[in-house]
């Protein structure tokens, strides 16, 4: 058997701080969202700003350059000003994701006066109609109308994200158009590839409203298939469009490029990022519930330093090591993990993704 | 905008002096989050230009001390700060004090 003899370095460059796990929004399809019947608790054992502080000081002497503030809804947080300021001031490459319909004058004062240097906005709709399909609250289309106006005047790099399930299938090209018309052409809208089941006891039925494998892989081809017609017309039958497969990478890596064929999870997680949870747990990656150590007890940095040893995988699936679509598969240890509640079996869906994409592939 | 000889400069203060795993960065932040896509990393020269200009100083003041601390020629010394010099009044990082 070969050994080895030094374990391949780590150095934990990204951070993910969830600030909580409630949210003014319902959306269908939510990872992290949990019941608000649960939110009395949740309250109860939230970190305190001084922890989020804590953390932020001790990720600084840990080296962390990258910091991204999420929840649920970070802004949801009535301490959140205190707690933004208190990463920041530590000196992190900093970004923010929200839902933009909380933005009060209170935190534009604070962002204009510490700007994230990215700001993600997410937009699940292109019309209130929608907006009460998928977050149940039609009225918050026009509150993230409103707070995205506003975030954009800051000096941060601003990007879309979308989440596309049943109910928006329809907008899908329409929140392009509207991003565009209202915050200008250089914004596009990256738009989740795979829709996972929730994790860590989030409530969303997340099976019952997101899109067939067809609809699916359709939607991620839709965009070059939109460019393809810009720049050739309409003469071709989208459906027998074919993809080369070129340099299609195998395992979708949430934030790094470094080489990660010694790894803990064949990715970033727990290698060269980590993230906090709302409750101060530290997992390889904010899906990745599986394995954890406990940052409130240990300390972030005795937490970092222990957590591979929380770490044990089974055998490498049989099935998935000789699986000949490999290359295309979306599959990663947290989706694996969501989908089926364990680390060995297959996920349906990202393997009906794939024959999906494969008969897309030349 | 040019290196004056006889104007004092002085790093501005959006910008986060970090130590990551030995080396030495710089993050912009407040309104000078967006003039880099990132970081800037900073080679010992450049850091001890920067944590110079912590106070006002003319470029031959700076050079000067560079040229001290290094051992370096003179005028290679100045050849070095003004590079930096530029390419920080380029990135709007420095303000004149007069
Ligand atoms: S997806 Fe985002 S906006 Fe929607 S419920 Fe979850 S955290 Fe809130
Ligand atoms: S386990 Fe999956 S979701 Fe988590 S960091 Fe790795 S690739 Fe990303
Ligand atoms: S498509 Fe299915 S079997 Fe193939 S690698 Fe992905 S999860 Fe495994």
């Amino acid at each position: 058997m070969n050994t080895l003899t030094n374990a391949p370095e780590r150095c934990p460059l990204n951070a993910t701080f969830e600030l909580t796990v409630r949210c003014n929004l319902k959306c269908k399809m939510c990872l992290f969202r949990h019941d608000d019947k649960e939110n009395a608790e949740i309250i109860r054992n939230e970190l305190t700003a001084e922890q989020w502080a804590g953390f932020a000081r001790e990720a600084a002497e840990m080296g962390t350059v990258g910091v991204l503030i999420t929840g649920g809804e970070p802004l949801l947080r009535p301490d959140f000003c205190e707690i933004y300021e208190s990463i920041y001031r530590q000196g992190f490459m900093i970004s923010l994701y929200t839902n933009a319909t909380l933005v009060t004058p209170e935190i534009m004062e604070l962002l204009r006066k510490y700007p994230p240097h990215k700001i993600g906005i997410s937009i699940y709709g292109a019309s209130p109609e929608t907006y009460h399909k998928v977050c149940g609250n039609a009225a918050a289309f026009e509150k993230m109308l409103e707070g995205s106006r506003l975030l954009c005047t800051l000096p941060s790099v601003t990007e879309f994200r979308t989440t596309i399930i049943k109910d928006n299938f329809c907008d899908s090209r329409a929140i392009e158009k509207l991003v565009k018309e209202n915050f200008g052409e250089r914004h596009s809208v990256t738009q989740t590839r795979m829709v996972m089941k929730a994790v860590r006891g989030a409530c969303a039925d997340v099976e019952s409203c997101r899109l067939s494998p067809q609809d699916n892989v359709k939607l991620s081809l839709q965009k070059s298939i939109d460019i393809l017609r810009e720049r050739i017309g309409d003469g071709f039958d989208e459906n027998n469009v074919r993809i080369r497969q070129e340099n299609l990478k195998k395992n979708a890596d949430c934030s790094s490029a470094v080489n990660h064929r010694l790894s803990l999870f064949g990715c970033s997680g727990g290698m060269t990022a980590f993230a906090v949870t709302w409750e101060g747990k530290l997992q390889a990656c904010q899906t990745l519930g599986a394995f954890s150590t406990d940052a409130v007890e240990l300390g972030l940095k005795k937490a970092w330093e222990t957590f591979p040893l929380s770490v044990k995988l089974p055998e490498p699936n049989k099935k998935c090591l000789n699986c000949e679509m490999s290359d295309l598969c979306q599959s990663c240890y947290a989706l694996r993990y969501a989908e089926t509640g364990n680390l060995e079996d297959c996920p349906e869906y990202a393997c009906r993704d794939c024959e999906v994409m494969k008969s897309f592939c030349l | 905008m040019s290196v004056d000889n006889n104007i004092r400069y002085q790093a501005k203060p959006n910008y986060i002096r970090r130590k990551v795993g030995g080396n030495d960065i710089l993050i912009p932040v407040a309104e000078n989050v967006a003039d880099f896509n990132g970081f800037i990393e900073l080679n010992s020269t450049s850091a001890f230009i920067w944590d110079k200009l912590a106070t006002p100083h003319t470029i031959n003041e700076v050079a000067d001390a560079v040229a001290d601390e290094f051992g370096a020629d003179k005028i290679i010394a100045f050849g070095d700060t003004k590079e930096l010099f530029d390419l920080m009044l380029e990135h709007n990082m420095l303000v004149e004090v007069g």
